[in-house]
């Protein structure tokens, strides 16, 4: 008996054809904030000016003021063929956006955008209620169809709701994101003798290592407002992060369904400005082979420059001098 | 509030009863808060922050008295169908302290609340009927996993909170709560214990917990009662067709695609 296999294309989608772009209106602020062309704007900390540095938390709410513009080669004529013939798309998509948080699952209202109104004059208002949200928010959008229409095409879809845009997403960080030490790497005090700091379980394929500070250091090193440890861990990082990056390309037997192993990847992959794919391909070569080992002092040298990076080490660098010097 | 400033493995390390070992039952099976409690403290290594305020010592010892009301008004109701009654208990006494989703992950103080106050009351909804058949064991492990809370959405007060958080209407305030548990104390049980899962586990974002509220409503408060596998492939459908719903399809759309009855 044969089987036939009968591919069924999903109907004809856009995406990123229509540009989100924003404003953070803080309370008592005299300006706004822009969100970078990058689409992510850090608030945590934000230097608003010399003397001003932001804490979103000390705010019980701040306002978002959205705009949306075409992108410079679309426009909504483009959108005729994802529609009926008979039908016009002005009329019968719309743009709805909202904004959300992944961490905390709040999500505000939705706004509904005719697409003929988009210019890049229209603005939307959000309030952001502080106390609803974590870490990130995000800003999302989509074109929808809103009506049913009756077509036997599958390259167009009919039913109302259904998403043939996606706008590429804004992002606002609103806490610390403890990345370092907190989520991905566990760090805990322990018994190492006259060592100030260890690393321990390089030699373990299956589970992360773990880096111990000494117990006669703990009541210094769990705190977070002393500029001295601060300096100490920024200077340790570069270290712990490349034993970290030795382990997980040569002796970690990799499982992607382990959450940890998982975010490693993720850390990594930040850091070192690489994509998650060659960094997997990388670790399942053979060990120690030439290709892997060239690979990783590639991805060593990428990571000590990335940390830097992204991590505005130069700015925190700075800070801890300008305290000291006070 | 006061927090545990450990991680999870520290109290899996410490507390966690061991099949192969009676002893290590006692703390959760003995029902005494207060030996629980002394047992935590006297743990080497157990670290917490934060204080207690007067106002936060009432709201614990009002959601104790409402749930022994509940307790005492309910004897011959099993006490997993008064999930939804402790949802409301919990999420409206939460609430007068302004908790809100920012405290969700906060782990460490939803343990403390929860191991320090809450054993009797964790004991009566998820460790008797195991006690009561000498499963000394698996009513230890019970407690210890709802106290402790290993899969920390599990945690006793939280789970309860944001139950009440998903679907609690600033416009109708407990009403659909309310209507959910009448349904949940009836003779027939439905599929609550999925919806609660559901709520506390998967993602749903959608403005003003729309998708919540409309599939708890649809599925267990019409005339018909959807079963725990009517719910759970509601929510499985659900996912599948989220990039259409978008989250704010009307009710229909969700009467016709998402919240279909098996039987």
């Amino acid at each position: 008996m044969s089987e036939r296999i009968i591919k069924i294309e999903p109907y004809k989608t856009y995406d990123d054809i229509i540009r989100l772009s924003g404003k953070v209106i803080l309370p008592n602020l005299t300006s706004e904030i822009n969100i970078p062309e990058n689409r992510n704007l850090n608030l945590f900390k934000y230097e608003f000016n010399e003397n001003t540095i932001i804490i979103p938390r000390e705010y019980e709410s701040f306002d978002l003021k959205i705009n949306l513009s075409w992108r410079q080669d679309s426009h909504i004529g483009m959108l005729d063929s994802i529609v009926l013939d008979v039908e016009n798309p002005a009329e019968v998509l719309a743009l709805r956006i909202q904004i959300q948080c992944e961490k905390t699952k709040w999500c505000s209202e939705q706004k509904k955008v005719e697409l003929g109104s988009v210019t890049k004059r229209t603005a939307l208002n959000f309030q952001i209620p502080l106390n609803e949200v974590r870490n990130f928010i995000k800003v999302v959008a989509f074109i929808t169809r809103e009506v049913e229409g009756k077509n036997t095409i599958l390259e167009i879809p009919t039913s109302s709701l259904s998403i043939i845009s996606t706008c590429k997403e804004l992002s606002i960080q609103i806490d610390e994101i403890k990345d370092i030490g907190g989520e991905y790497l566990p760090i805990s005090s322990g018994n190492i003798g006259d060592l100030s700091f260890d690393i321990q379980g390089l030699e373990n394929p299956f589970e992360l290592p773990r880096i111990l500070y000494s117990e006669e250091l703990k009541e210094y090193l769990t705190r977070d407002d002393l500029p001295t440890v601060n300096a100490s861990i920024l200077t340790a990082l570069f270290y712990f992060l490349d034993q970290y990056l030795k382990w997980v390309i040569f002796t970690c037997r990799l499982d992607l369904s382990n959450k940890l192993h998982k975010s490693i990847i993720d850390m990594f992959s930040t850091y070192c400005n690489v994509s998650r794919e060659d960094l997997i391909e990388v670790i399942n070569k053979e060990k120690f082979c030439t290709e892997q080992t060239q690979a990783f002092l590639e991805l060593s040298q990428k990571l000590f420059k990335g940390l830097q990076l992204q991590n505005k080490y130069k700015k925190e660098l700075r800070n801890l001098f300008k305290t000291d010097a006070k | 509030m006061k927090r545990y400033l450990n991680s999870i493995d520290f109290f899996k390390n410490h507390l966690a009863p061991k099949r192969e070992d009676p002893l290590t039952w006692n703390a959760f099976n003995t029902k005494s808060q207060t030996k629980l409690v002394t047992t935590i403290d006297s743990l080497p290594g157990v670290s917490i922050e934060g204080e207690v305020s007067d106002l936060e010592r009432q709201i614990i010892s009002q959601i104790k008295t409402e749930i022994a009301n509940l307790k005492e008004n309910h004897p011959n109701i099993n006490p997993d169908r008064l999930d939804i009654d402790l949802a409301i208990i919990f999420h409206r006494n939460l609430k007068k302290l302004n908790w809100a989703r920012y405290q969700i992950e906060d782990y460490g103080m939803w343990r403390w609340l929860s191991m320090n106050f809450f054993l009797n009351e964790v004991f009566w909804r998820w460790g008797e009927n195991d006690f009561e058949k000498r499963k000394f064991y698996e009513s230890s492990k019970s407690c210890y996993d709802r106290l402790v809370g290993e899969r920390s959405r599990r945690l006793f007060p939280l789970r309860y909170f944001i139950t009440g958080e998903r679907l609690y209407d600033t416009h109708f305030g407990y009403s659909l709560l309310e209507k959910l548990a009448i349904k949940s104390k009836e003779e027939r049980s439905g599929g609550f214990g999925n919806l609660f899962n559901n709520l506390t586990e998967t993602k749903l974002i959608s403005p003003n917990d729309y998708t919540s509220k409309t599939m708890s409503k649809i599925l267990l408060t019409g005339s018909k009662l959807a079963s725990n596998d009517d719910v759970q492939y509601a929510f499985v459908r659900y996912n599948a067709y989220s990039r259409r719903l978008l989250n704010y399809a009307s009710e229909s759309i969700f009467e016709k695609e998402i919240c279909l009855f098996n039987s």
